[in-house]
């Protein structure tokens, strides 16, 4: 698989301290990469130069081999779809409304037609002209994601999107997120559940204190760590330490 | 980035006029003061709106029972500005001398008056009064004298004579001499009023009035004000600007521009705030994610705050035109010009409050004070001219003062916004309001976007 995205060297600073230090990977066309990393980790921020939210110090994006550098082009956030933490939907409008705004925003040229696939993918259709704040947090996450599918953008980059959600709406989630794949869209997802990253993801980073620790599949990651066989988490601690990481911060 | 802004003013419009709560406090909140506060304006500085001067509460003891003493009170009850508590004697004059004195003692009443046996062939008027009521007392003085002289009519006037003369050390006892050259004079006055009466005179002279002075006077009697400005050596000449309503008081129009400048600050900031919900709810993220100009994102912020103010003040000033029968369609123009500028520079204010604010509560904290404080400041709850000097200059570096001048300059003075006094308070506002947008772009990029605040 061609590299859809490509970092690397991506380094960012708060001030002295290094949150991202000269971190390289990639994600490929229909593939999904779990960014993996203890609280601190710097994954937050390193999303954050993706989609354009902080301008990197340091290092190079290129997204189909070309030069990638969103905070500075409005126009290449176009190619990423964004799934926030937080529900960031606005609960005053109805789903169909939250999508409509987006998919304009967006400069969807179809806006209708994006807002009914929106829908399908959601699962929302026969809600979608009530107001978001009577959804579930189930369908709420599920309307965040859609939103983040509008326009079809080639990569989607979901941080930790299955918050608080019951499993059949987590299991619509992880199906829709596969259904995009298949279109071939490249997925960037990071997430403190293990199952989800190895249920989800074809290859794994693992970043710890602003660096990249190790990047491989599930069995290549524990092979790396001297655990053959052992199971995501197993690895992930072992990579990265059973010490508490309760600095906090916004990395 | 315009019409990107203008797909996210429609989304945040939207939102506000979905929360009906908030919407009914941001139009009903200003209607609710503009109302309280124009309706307690009315009753100051005179004029029209069913006002005058606030009532003073006045205990009245009657020991005459006399035409003269039963026309005083009559008179005192007319009075718009005396609150009369007439006491019946209970036949010992000295417990109701002791009683009335106590009422005043007790703080019950500020005042009390004793109109004494004889009062109807001259005898003074015994006032008991708490001292320190300097305004109070003023305004009872008013009152008082007003009374006299209709219960005592001419009377009065040589009474008052004769009482200045002795002020000014004229011994009692050449009162006499003076007797002898005013009484017959008086006579011949008498006479001289007794024929114009006759012949009907003193009638055409009544006839010079409106009708509705004749409605007034068949009410209250002579007007005082009137009387005075006849008999003093003074030409009054009533200067109403073009386009201002005689019924309309100074403080009534103040009382509306005040509260519409104050509460539209209010409003103006709790739409701004959106953009600290955006943030914390986790939207503004999106937006930024979103290949748009960032700018866009403050600019949409902007113009919604704009539309809400220009339609509440628009909203507020229709409101106190039906309530107050303040002229606004005949300045129209002018008034929505004022207020669109007036809109222009709180949105600044509004938005460098959401930009500087890290939290919610920062953004009720700061706001609250500042508001509170330009206002009180700039005139919005007083006018400026019952305030100390210091005040009156400060109040230039307030907001409130230079839209609150701007509308009073058309309610009052009658002024149309291209005149230069309007133009100046429109030019300072613009310009501090172009002044806040860039501050509060600058602080919001860097904040949000990791741009430096060049």
């Amino acid at each position: 698989m061609t590299a859809l995205l490509a970092v690397d060297g991506l380094t960012f600073r708060y001030g002295a301290r290094v949150a991202v230090d000269a971190v390289s990977f990639e994600v490929r066309r229909g593939e999904a990469l779990g960014l993996l990393g203890p609280n601190g980790a710097g994954k937050t921020t390193a999303i954050s130069c993706l989609c354009g939210l902080l301008a990197p110090a340091a290092g190079a994006l290129s997204f189909d081999g070309a030069s990638f550098t969103p905070h500075a082009t409005p126009a290449h956030r176009a190619r990423l779809g964004v799934v926030p933490q937080e529900l960031a939907l606005y609960d005053g409008l109805t789903a169909r409304e939250n999508l409509l705004f987006f998919a304009r925003l967006h400069g969807v040229a179809d806006a209708q037609d994006a807002v009914a696939r929106g829908l399908a993918l959601a699962g929302l259709e026969s809600r979608a002209d009530d107001r978001v704040k009577t959804f579930s947090g189930g369908m709420k996450r599920r309307l965040n994601l859609a939103v983040a599918a509008l326009g079809d953008p080639p990569l989607t980059l979901l941080d930790e999107p299955m918050v608080g959600v019951d499993p059949q709406s987590r299991n619509h989630i992880f199906e829709s997120i596969e259904r995009l794949r298949a279109d071939g869209r490249g997925m960037l997802y990071t997430s403190h559940s293990m199952d989800e990253v190895e249920r989800l993801c074809d290859r794994v980073a693992i970043m710890d204190r602003g660096t990249l620790v190790a990047t491989g599949t599930a069995a290549e990651l524990a092979e790396q760590a001297g655990l053959p066989g052992a199971d995501l988490e197993r690895t992930f601690l072992e990579l990265t330490g059973r010490s508490l990481r309760d600095e906090g911060g916004s990395a | 980035m315009i019409r990107t802004a203008l797909l996210m003013v429609g989304k945040d419009l939207r939102l506000f006029v979905r929360d009906k709560v908030a919407l009914m406090l941001a139009v009903l909140l200003p209607l609710v003061l503009v109302t309280v506060f124009g309706t307690i304006m009315s009753g100051m500085g005179g004029g029209g709106g069913g006002g005058g001067m606030p009532a003073v509460d006045l205990a009245l003891l009657d020991l005459d029972d006399s035409a003269t003493s039963r026309a005083m009170v009559a008179a005192l009850a007319d009075m718009d500005g005396i609150d009369l508590d007439v006491r019946a004697p209970t036949g010992d004059a000295d417990a109701d001398r002791a009683a009335l004195r106590e009422l005043v003692h007790d703080g019950d009443v500020p005042f009390a008056a004793v109109l004494p046996p004889g009062f109807g062939e001259g005898a003074e008027l015994r006032l008991l009064r708490d001292p320190g009521r300097d305004l109070s007392q003023q305004l009872l003085m008013i009152g008082l004298v007003r009374a006299l002289f209709e219960v005592r009519g001419e009377d009065m006037a040589w009474e008052l004579q004769n009482r200045a003369l002795a002020e000014a050390g004229i011994p009692e006892e050449w009162m006499a001499r003076v007797e002898a050259f005013t009484i017959p004079f008086r006579a011949a006055m008498e006479s001289l009023f007794d024929d114009a009466d006759a012949a009907g005179l003193l009638a055409d002279a009544d006839a010079d009035g409106s009708a509705a002075d004749d409605d007034e006077d068949a009410d209250t009697g002579p007007d005082f004000q009137d009387i005075m400005m006849a008999v003093l050596p003074v030409e009054a000449e009533d200067v109403l600007p073009e386009g201002r309503q005689s019924n309309i008081t100074y403080m009534v129009s103040h009382a509306v521009s005040g509260m519409t400048v104050m509460m539209l600050m209010f409003s103006l900031v709790g739409f701004a705030r959106s953009l600290l919900e955006e943030r914390d709810d986790g939207t503004l993220r999106r937006l930024l994610c979103a290949p748009i100009d960032v700018r866009a994102i403050l600019l949409s912020k902007a113009l919604g705050s704009w539309v809400v103010g220009l339609g509440l003040t628009l909203i507020l000033f229709v409101y106190a035109s039906m309530l107050f029968d303040l002229d606004v369609a005949s300045r129209w123009d002018t008034l929505l010009v004022i207020s669109a500028v007036t809109a222009a520079s709180t949105t600044g204010f509004a938005l460098l409050i959401a930009a500087v604010a890290t939290s919610d509560k920062q953004a009720d904290g700061l706001s609250t004070i500042l508001i509170l404080v330009m206002s009180a400041l700039g005139g919005a709850w007083m006018p400026l001219l019952f305030m100390p000097e210091v005040v009156q200059t400060a109040a230039r570096f307030t907001l409130p003062f230079w839209s609150i001048d701007a509308y009073q300059s058309t309610f009052w003075n009658g002024l149309h916004w291209t005149d230069p006094a309007v133009l100046r308070n429109l030019g300072v506002l613009l310009a501090v309001a172009a002044a806040l947008f860039v501050v509060a772009s600058r602080l919001f990029r860097r904040r949000y976007t990791g741009a430096p605040a060049r």
